[in-house]
């Protein structure tokens, strides 16, 4: 997973100080890792598992039919109607989150690195929403973009538009804009102080150098600041992508019931009063995960190999 | 022109920030709020009252996500440092499974893990429990404290421990006098993260928790799905502050020269 090797600060001319050291270090990292491992291995490892074997059939909740194991699940799944709609809306919702926030975001941080005047009050906004939660995001976002909402009481006030009906729908939109508004606003800032983090580290020094040798802003940025936040962004896009894909608050607030995302659909199936589709939610859970990793992974590879040219 | 664009498109930016704002503040003192008027005729504290009515749901909400939520935030750093500082500066074997492992729930789904995990918790009684949903908030909660603690520990220089320990001091003093204060901003980041992630979460809590245990989020919601815009802001007013007094306290540590964010940065 680690795209960037952490390096081991030591000192080797003070290895003297306990003998044993090489041994001793390997057994106490086991006490280090063990908490985080048992957690991780019981609930995160434990529930994918058990989410695989009860979307093939096991562990079924009906107890009067018999137990049939196998794919008939994912079968349901992928024909649905409410699913397929999803796919496509589940997509756009996470490419276009992810895209917007990450251009918008390097925008902002290169602009407020910039900035000398009323820099440390410019950090301190970007910082302002992070704390933010996602439900008290969305109410925002509904309460300002909505149809009654304050920007349409502003337009109408200056008679840009003529009352509720005639300003655009975008939040509850079938296209996703609401839930798009949402994410941006919380991830925007997010990417903005993983970015601002990066260029406040050793880039600084190495782009006053450049500067004083004479390197325009525009060779700088494409020769040391931007190969330098690389891993930052990529960081980022990766965390905002998976959690725009997957996570089911926002859509649920500002989406509609159909087409809804996908993490909608696995959680009204899961809680439908018919337990029959249970495995069905368990299969639609399970192919998000593997859909998520499977892209993750393919993206990590190609700006690895980005990187080493 | 090339000197207009910077002031306003970072003006653009902090008017976005803020205009969701000023929209819940609004409605959160608005006794009632008729479309075409740019404000309310009229102002009333009825959200805040019942916001802070002792049996209300909302204050009730609050005392539930603050337990649990610090809870969460003590576990999740505690446990999560330990892995942090094992990532950072040591070798070992299987370093890239455990790396993998600490990620993996940043990627996938928690709605996904905790569907599937339901059914043990039924099983052993943590289901409809405080404990339950206190367990299920570490999963998301722990890869962001091990993020941030390995980014902090990189930069730690083990000289100071070993200085401590030639000069006599035990392991328990050297901890807590010498470890302890010199990662302070990253643990305080760490408890931040985590106390806002499980402060903010609900499809988790209605997962485990059910109708037993309401949280704040849970709550909202309710009031979301009725009509009484007045309540949806006060209620969301009391549910950020808590989060803003915390970032507070820590965001000199947020993005600053040692930044420990940098460690969300190394995915």
């Amino acid at each position: 997973m680690s795209t960037t090797k952490t390096t081991i600060p030591t000192f080797p001319f003070k290895r003297g100080i306990g003998a044993s050291r090489g041994k001793a270090r390997d057994r106490k990292v086991i006490w280090l890792i063990l908490p985080t491992v048992i957690v991780l291995i019981a609930l995160f490892v434990g529930g994918f598992m058990f989410g695989i074997l009860q979307s093939i059939g096991y562990f079924s909740v009906i107890a009067d039919t018999e137990q049939k194991i196998g794919f008939d699940a994912y079968r349901a799944a992928f024909q649905n109607e409410t699913v397929r709609a999803g796919i496509i809306l589940t997509f756009r919702v996470a490419i276009l989150s992810t895209v917007l926030s990450t251009v918008i975001a390097l925008a902002i941080s290169l602009m407020i690195s910039r900035t000398k005047r009323f820099q440390s009050t410019l950090i301190a906004i970007t910082q302002f929403n992070i704390p933010i939660p996602h439900v008290v995001a969305a109410t925002g976002i509904l309460l300002t973009f909505s149809q009654s909402g304050l920007v349409s009481r502003v337009t109408n006030h200056f008679g840009l538009t003529d009352g509720t009906s005639d300003f655009p729908i975008v939040t509850n939109d079938p296209f996703g804009y609401g839930i798009i508004l949402s994410y941006l606003w919380k991830e925007i800032p997010f990417m903005c102080v993983l970015i601002l983090s990066a260029l406040r580290g050793p880039v600084t020094s190495l782009d006053e150098t450049a500067k004083t040798l004479g390197a325009s802003y525009g060779y700088r940025l494409r020769k040391i600041i931007l190969p330098y936040i690389f891993p930052a962004i990529l960081s980022g896009t990766i965390i905002v992508f998976a959690f725009s894909f997957g996570s089911y608050e926002v859509p649920y607030l500002l989406g509609e019931p159909f087409p809804s995302t996908v993490s909608v659909v696995a959680y009204q199936l899961y809680s439908d009063r018919d337990l029959a589709n249970r495995p069905t939610a368990m299969a639609l859970a399970t192919i998000t995960s593997v859909v998520i990793g499977l892209l993750v992974y393919a993206y990590m590879k190609i700006t690895q190999q980005d990187g080493r040219k | 022109m090339k000197l207009i664009f910077r002031p306003l498109f970072l003006g653009i930016f902090i008017f976005w920030i803020f205009f969701p704002f000023l929209s819940i503040i609004i409605w959160s003192v608005a006794a009632g709020w008729r479309f075409p008027d740019l404000l309310p005729e009229r102002y009333s504290m009825r959200g805040y009252a019942v916001s802070f009515d002792p049996n209300g749901d909302i204050l009730r909400g609050v005392i539930t996500s603050t337990g649990i939520a610090l809870t969460v935030g003590v576990i999740a750093t505690a446990i999560g440092s330990a892995a942090g500082r094992a990532i950072a500066m040591y070798n070992f074997k299987m370093k890239k499974a455990f790396q993998f492992l600490v990620l993996a729930p940043l990627i996938v789904p928690g709605l996904a893990v905790t569907m599937g995990i339901q059914i043990l918790f039924i099983k052993y009684g943590l289901s409809d429990t405080v404990r339950g949903v206190i367990l299920a908030h570490l999963i998301p909660t722990i890869p962001y404290v091990v993020m941030i603690m390995s980014g902090t520990f990189a930069n730690f220089d083990r000289a100071y421990e070993e200085q401590g320990q030639v000069l006599g001091a035990s392991r328990a003093t050297v901890l807590r006098k010498i470890t302890l204060p010199i990662v302070l901003p990253g643990l305080a980041v760490s408890f931040l993260f985590a106390f806002v992630i499980s402060w903010s979460e609900y499809i988790l809590t209605l997962l485990v928790g059910g109708a037993a245990v309401k949280t704040l989020p849970m709550v909202l919601f309710a009031f979301l799905r009725g009509s009484d815009l007045t309540l949806v802001g006060a209620a969301s007013i009391v549910f950020l502050i808590p989060p803003l007094i915390l970032l507070r306290f820590t965001s000199k540590h947020l993005v600053g020269r040692s930044s420990s964010v940098t460690g969300l940065g190394s995915v």
